[in-house]
């Protein structure tokens, strides 16, 4: 009798709290003083009298004593006084009349009503009776909590007062590698309060103290459920079990509500998992590939990682690898990304409600986060491609003495050995020329304790081509960041930033030894950010900072190069100058439905000395001759100061439970500008910063949007209209020099753009089939009309992005767990294009004469490209796991246009159209993980 | 220097995307037709000599007809003092000047005045009157499989900065096979109607103007002076070189302005609307019609011409067998067409009526095992005043 048996569930009624006991009919009293008495005594003179048979655990109980007396009470209320003074809970079974003696927590004795009900918890809830304060608790557990059969308890046990809440927090993290788990649900489904991993695994519910079964489900983990005894505020980290067969799983399914319940509009998500199985020409995942198949995403040409969003510049993008500025993503002339698939977690991009911590560019933020290395044990992975090989290693670092790890590494690098194909192609020149790259990553993360984390990130890239044997290109990136994060308190997190990125290029020529040359090129920003979160409350949380930018850019040095050389050396002045910005946002959520977030940032820009700087006539085209003087400024010196807000405003009302509006209002502002007069984005391209002529570019941006998650919310709906405009980007006058030009202010002029247009994404993400349809309707408009200069008469035309239709399909279809197949397909209006009109002959040489800027388009794109994964057979056990992709590019052989041109040929003006990849290529790659 | 690395970078670029399975395909642009045609105004103001003005208008891109000349109009010559030097119509929209010797101090533009139904008044920009320094040096220089022509000048006073160049090619050539008969529709009295040949078809000159504008710039150079600047590149194994070469290099000094309209005009001409080409520019130049925006092709410069004559022989270069050569008769072929087998039976009158037409030529009369006959081949192959005149130039 004195056995427990906590798994004997009868069929009776839940002695859950004081309201149930109310319920229950008085069968039986009771009478009697019981005062003094040992509990194992007071049972025995309550089976006496009733006839209920009490189970427990004398170890649990030996220590009670009974300070309560009875008249004729109902054995319900008599157990009630007995719980107030004790620790004992008291679970009844009418059915069998057993009472089950528990010590803290009460026994269930029945199956909650929805247990049977697919995805429903048992209902344990937070309705235990309060505990009386005991010393004997610790005040947090930070233990790893990795079972799903003992009870965490969190936080001091004390007395709750209604209406109080407790926070629960820590870091999610994977039992193999110690890795954190990023994106991944948590929550408890009464009262429904739930939170997604952030980056380093972190998440935070706020929760009334009590008992909680807590949920964790996510991509890549195994569903996993922790209970939890909330007292107070409190830490616990929850180690989960990686899911090993991640081709099954596919969904990160705390964000399956993010389409409807989020806050934010406008922005996209991608992981690195939905990145690798979108084919690509040469056979390696690419990053920037797959954004640009996103809707509102355009590409200005295959082969070319410049793109345009919701019809802004290629320069209106901030690139961003683990905080730090990328300038030139690309490699090869754009056919490859500049970022390794095996070192990035995951992309983030934002094309409307951007958040205040990002500023600095108009149209988009694209932020591509660091994969961290595995804590658990050494491992590498890799591919083998028909262009380019890649290795990466990581493991951890430094042992907390529990097989975990206290931080982690992770080291990769890319190269090419893509010369060969030059090689083959039959050109003499080309078979003197070169083309090679490399990259190198590394990332360090590392956690000092619960409250301090440090995270450094390095990158360098490197790009060097020699054509036809007498220039050589090369370029370079340098990207390196360190990220300290700090708790303050559980509701204030810091994150301090310091980053530093570079940008060079440099060309030498040898063609003709009396002009012999090298030109160099390169821009440099140090920059720092403290950005602090929050959480006020649960309906409030506040995001506010401070970040500054220091830019040093030396824009042209020209040198003689050899003996002979005759050139006159020339160096354009550098420019120095200070980006600035602070920055709040709050979120309020008004109701559950309806959540509002405002922000503010103001930036600030100063363009420093020393510089000497022309002055210029007023009110008239600046050019050389217009030229009236200089004005010198000494170091250090403001030259041009620029400021102004920036507001980020967004708001979502959920209609029903699957479906929401949301809305924003966005303005940023830019003061560095891209200097290219091409639409792609080549090396040779060089960044300028704003000063006394250049002013900032201006961007405003209101956009609607309507969402809907059907089937169980693996199906996302969105529709997003947008209108924008553009002030003061850079155009430029005819024959604009752009290199080595000391007065450039005369040849750019300022445009007005404006941009707008309706995205419909229709997303599956689970299932056999998964993947998305994108529809666009976009336009995009530029106008040059200033009282100097005009184009197009100053009209509003069609700028080099304008592409009104769009529609791109990414499908996938998993036949079993080691082999699916994808499936590429997109259509887009073609580009415009200025054409040729009219021919005539000036001194018995044929010329044209062309139409209006942008007055016509290149024929429509389209172009299917499938691919096949083959994984190796799941064991866990295994020296190497790897994976075969066969895909081919352009299924169709479409000769899709890359440009349209003409030439003159023999007197004649003919037209050609070039297609870069204008039959299927095939590739094959090996992909392997250890 | 700073403008062809990136000129030279989107050529390379092309031919690398076209190793890796591109290709290029003819387009023909779905373009309505304009229905107005513009002004073109060709040739400059001429410093030391005649000016020559040709008048005509923009004709569609699919015409093959020469574009129409605009006849009857009236040019004059406008110095910044006023002075005005008339130009008369030669030939149709041929507009030329008596000889003039003009004042370099002073600045001048065209102004024309149209004939007919749109009769209208247009000018040129005021431009000064720039004086081309003598060519120091002309020669060539063999590298590799290239001859290249090369121009040393300079300018003491660093007032010139921007050459431009432009060429006249002459060489001799021979036809692939030697014609040493000739067909007479009308014999003279005793001839035969296929008799030696009167008219010399073998050798012949032929002259040819490249259209690709050529200048540089002495502007980043600490003097003004150019050295062995590389103006104009041939092949070794042209037909140009295989007997005798010659090329007439005019030179003139630009403005700043003019440099730039050209470099935008061959932009815009020789490569123009691929992604990475600069946006092709709507280009017209520095005449106007006078109170209305219509566009108005040509820029009328004013300059002095230097003017200087090379002879390169197959000898000057580097020994090349005579079937090395490029030439448009490497595929030529003779046949006999036989008038008497060999048994004797003859029937020439046949034989005759295919050489009487103008598209094939005789070149003797032959013997073989088919008969006896005449070898003839095409006229294409055998008459190089097809390609040129067999009237040798003056200079030769």
């Amino acid at each position: 009798m004195s056995k427990l048996y906590p798994w004997l569930f009868g069929g009776a009624l839940l002695l859950a709290g004081p309201g149930a006991w109310a319920q229950q009919p008085a069968a039986t009293t009771i009478s009697g003083d019981f005062r003094g008495l040992r509990f194992e005594q007071f049972v025995q003179r309550l089976e006496a009298q009733t006839p209920y048979r009490f189970y427990f655990d004398p170890a649990a109980t030996d220590t009670v004593t009974v300070r309560v007396q009875a008249d004729a009470l109902p054995l319900v209320a008599l157990l009630t006084r007995v719980q107030q003074t004790t620790r004992l809970q008291f679970a009844i079974d009418e059915a069998t009349r057993r009472v089950f003696v528990t010590k803290d927590y009460p026994l269930q004795t029945q199956l909650p009503d929805s247990y049977f009900q697919p995805g429903a918890a048992p209902a344990l809830g937070p309705a235990g009776p309060p505990s009386p304060p005991s010393a004997a608790t610790s005040a947090a557990a930070t233990a790893a909590g990795s079972s799903e059969f003992k009870l965490y308890e969190v936080g001091p046990r004390q007395a709750t007062t209604p209406g109080s809440k407790a926070t629960l927090s820590g870091v999610v993290r994977l039992a193999d590698s110690g890795r954190p788990a990023i994106g991944v649900a948590v929550y408890v489904e009464n009262p429904s309060v739930g939170a997604s991993t952030d980056r380093e695994g972190r998440y935070a519910l706020t929760l009334p103290p009590g008992r909680y079964n807590v949920n964790i489900r996510g991509m890549g983990v195994r569903a996993a459920r922790r209970q939890v005894w909330l007292h107070g505020s409190g830490q616990l980290d929850l180690e989960v079990a990686p899911d090993v067969a991640v081709l099954n799983e596919v969904v990160v399914e705390g964000q399956k509500e993010r389409n409807v319940r989020g806050l934010q509009m406008g922005v996209q998500t991608l992981d690195i998992k939905t990145i690798k199985q979108v084919p690509t020409v040469f056979g390696e995942a690419d990053i920037l590939r797959v954004v640009m198949a996103l809707p509102g995403v355009k590409t200005v040409g295959e082969g070319s990682t410049g793109m345009s969003v919701r019809g802004g510049g290629t320069d209106q993008n901030l690139v961003l690898f683990n905080d730090a500025v990328i300038y030139n993503p690309a490699h090869l002339f754009g056919f490859f990304s500049a970022f390794n698939p095996d070192v990035i977690k995951s992309v983030d991009l934002y094309k409307s409600a951007i958040p205040v911590r990002y500023g600095g560019r108009l149209s988009s933020v694209l932020d591509i986060q660091g994969r961290e290395g595995g804590r658990k044990k050494f491992g590498g992975s890799g591919g083998i491609g028909p262009l380019t090989s890649r290795l990466a290693l990581e493991g951890p670092l430094g042992s907390r003495g529990d097989g975990t790890a206290k931080g982690s590494y992770l080291v990769s690098g890319r190269a090419s050995y893509s010369d060969w194909l030059l090689h083959l192609v039959p050109n003499s020149a080309l078979k003197n020329s070169a083309a090679s790259f490399y990259d190198l990553n590394a990332y360090v993360t590392y956690d000092f304790d619960a409250h301090n984390s440090l995270y450094a990130s390095g990158y360098y890239s490197r790009d060097r081509f020699r054509l036809a044997s007498d220039t050589v290109y090369n370029y370079h990136n340098t990207a390196a960041s360190l990220k300290w994060r700090h708790d303050f308190t559980d509701k204030l997190q810091a994150y301090f930033i310091g980053a530093y990125s570079s940008y060079d290029f440099g060309l030498s020529t040898t063609r003709n030894a009396a002009a012999a040359s090298t030109f160099d090129y390169s821009i440099k920003q140090v920059s720092g950010q403290a950005n602090f979160n929050y959480l006020a409350s649960a309906k409030h949380t506040l995001d506010f900072g401070a970040s500054s930018i220091l830019y040093n850019t030396q824009p042209g040095n020209l040198q003689p190069l050899g003996e002979q050389s005759l050139l006159l050396p020339v160096t354009i002045q550098h420019e120095r100058a200070v980006e600035s910005a602070v920055y709040a946002s709050e979120r309020f959520d008004i109701s559950p439905k309806f959540s509002v977030q405002a922000g503010l940032r103001y930036s600030f820009f100063q363009a420093l000395g020393p510089r000497t700087v022309t002055n210029y006539q007023e009110g008239i085209s600046r050019s050389e001759s217009t030229a009236t003087g200089t004005s010198t400024y000494g170091a250090g010196q403001v030259l041009a100061h620029y400021s102004g807000p920036e507001w980020r405003f967004s708001t979502r009302l959920e209609l029903t439970a699957h479906s929401s509006v949301k809305a924003s209002l966005t303005r940023m502002r830019q003061y560095i500008h891209q200097l290219t007069n091409t639409t792609v984005v080549s090396p040779t391209d060089s960044w300028k910063l704003s000063d006394n002529y250049i002013r900032p570019q201006v961007g405003d941006q209101v956009s609607l949007g309507y969402y809907h998650n059907f089937k169980r919310n693996t199906v996302e709906f969105s529709l997003e209209g947008y209108y924008k405009r553009t002030h003061d980007f850079l155009d430029y006058k005819s024959g604009a020099i752009l290199l080595l030009n000391p007065h450039l202010e005369t040849d750019l002029v300022n445009a007005e753009g404006r941009a707008y247009g309706v995205e419909a994404l229709l997303r599956k993400t689970e299932g056999k089939i998964n993947g998305w349809l994108s529809y666009t309707y976009a336009r995009s408009l530029v106008q040059v009309n200033t009282a100097t200069d005009q184009v197009n008469g100053g009209a509003w035309y069609p700028s080099n992005y304008d592409k009104p239709h769009d529609v791109t399909l990414v499908g996938n279809y998993r036949f079993s767990r080691r082999f699916n197949a994808s499936l590429n397909f997109n259509y887009s209006t073609g580009r415009p294009i200025t054409l040729p009109l009219a021919k005539y002959y000036v001194d018995q040489a044929l010329r044209v004469y062309f139409s209006d800027r942008n007055a016509y388009r290149v024929p429509d794109y389209y172009r299917v490209d499938l691919a096949v994964n083959f994984e190796g057979n799941h064991k866990i056990e295994k020296l190497a796991h790897s994976s075969w992709t066969v895909a081919v590019y352009n299924l169709l052989g479409r000769r899709n246009p890359y440009s349209v041109y003409f030439q003159t040929v023999n007197g004649q003006i003919k037209g050609y159209k070039l297609s870069i990849f204008g039959e299927p290529i095939p590739t094959v790659t090996y992909n392997f993980r250890f | 220097m700073s403008l062809y690395p990136r000129f030279f970078l989107r050529l390379s670029l092309g031919a690398i995307l076209l190793g890796l399975g591109g290709c290029v395909e003819s387009y023909v642009p779905d373009v309505a037709t304009p229905t107005t045609s513009y002004l073109v105004v060709d040739g400059f103001i001429n410093g030391n000599g005649a000016t020559r003005i040709h008048l005509a208008r923009t004709i569609a891109l699919a015409t093959t007809s020469s574009p129409p000349a605009e006849k009857g109009a009236r040019l004059f010559i406008f110095d910044d003092q006023g002075t005005r030097y008339a130009l008369t119509e030669r030939s149709a929209g041929f507009y030329q000047s008596d000889s003039l010797l003009l004042n370099p101090a002073r600045q001048y533009q065209l102004r024309i005045t149209t004939a007919g139904s749109g009769a209208a008044n247009y000018e040129s920009d005021l431009v000064p009157l720039k004086v081309t320094p003598a060519i120091d040096k002309l020669d060539y220089y063999v590298a590799g499989d290239q001859v290249q022509l090369r121009v040393s000048t300079h300018d003491a006073t660093a007032q010139s900065r921007y050459y431009r160049w432009s060429f006249v090619e002459t060489w001799e050539f021979n036809a692939a096979f030697h014609s040493n008969i000739e067909y007479y529709a009308k014999p003279g009295p005793g001839q035969a109607i296929i008799s030696a040949r009167s008219t010399p078809i073998y050798t012949c000159w032929r002259t040819e103007r490249p259209t690709d504008i050529v200048q540089t710039t002495s502007a980043q150079l600490s003097q003004d002076a150019l050295t062995d600047y590389v103006v104009r590149t041939i092949p070794a194994r042209a037909e140009r070189f295989k007997v005798r070469y010659s090329v007439l290099v005019s030179e003139y000094v630009e403005t700043a302005p003019e440099f730039a309209y050209n470099e935008l005009l061959r932009k815009n001409t020789e490569a123009v609307g691929t992604i990475n080409d600069p946006l092709p520019v709507q280009l017209t130049g520095n005449v106007h019609r006078v109170g209305n925006a219509e566009p108005v092709l040509g820029y009328v410069g004013a300059h002095t011409l230097r003017q200087q004559r090379l002879f390169i022989s197959r000898a000057d270069l580097p020994a090349r067998a005579l079937e090395d050569y490029d030439t448009p008769y490497n595929t030529c072929q003779a046949n006999i067409s036989y008038y008497c087998d060999p048994q004797g039976t003859c029937d020439k009158l046949g034989v005759y009526d295919l050489f009487r037409l103008p598209a094939y030529i005789p070149l003797d009369f032959a013997s073989d095992a088919g008969g006896d006959g005449i070898l003839g081949a095409s006229a294409e192959c055998a008459d190089c005043r097809l390609r040129g005149s067999n009237v040798k130039p003056s200079f030769w």
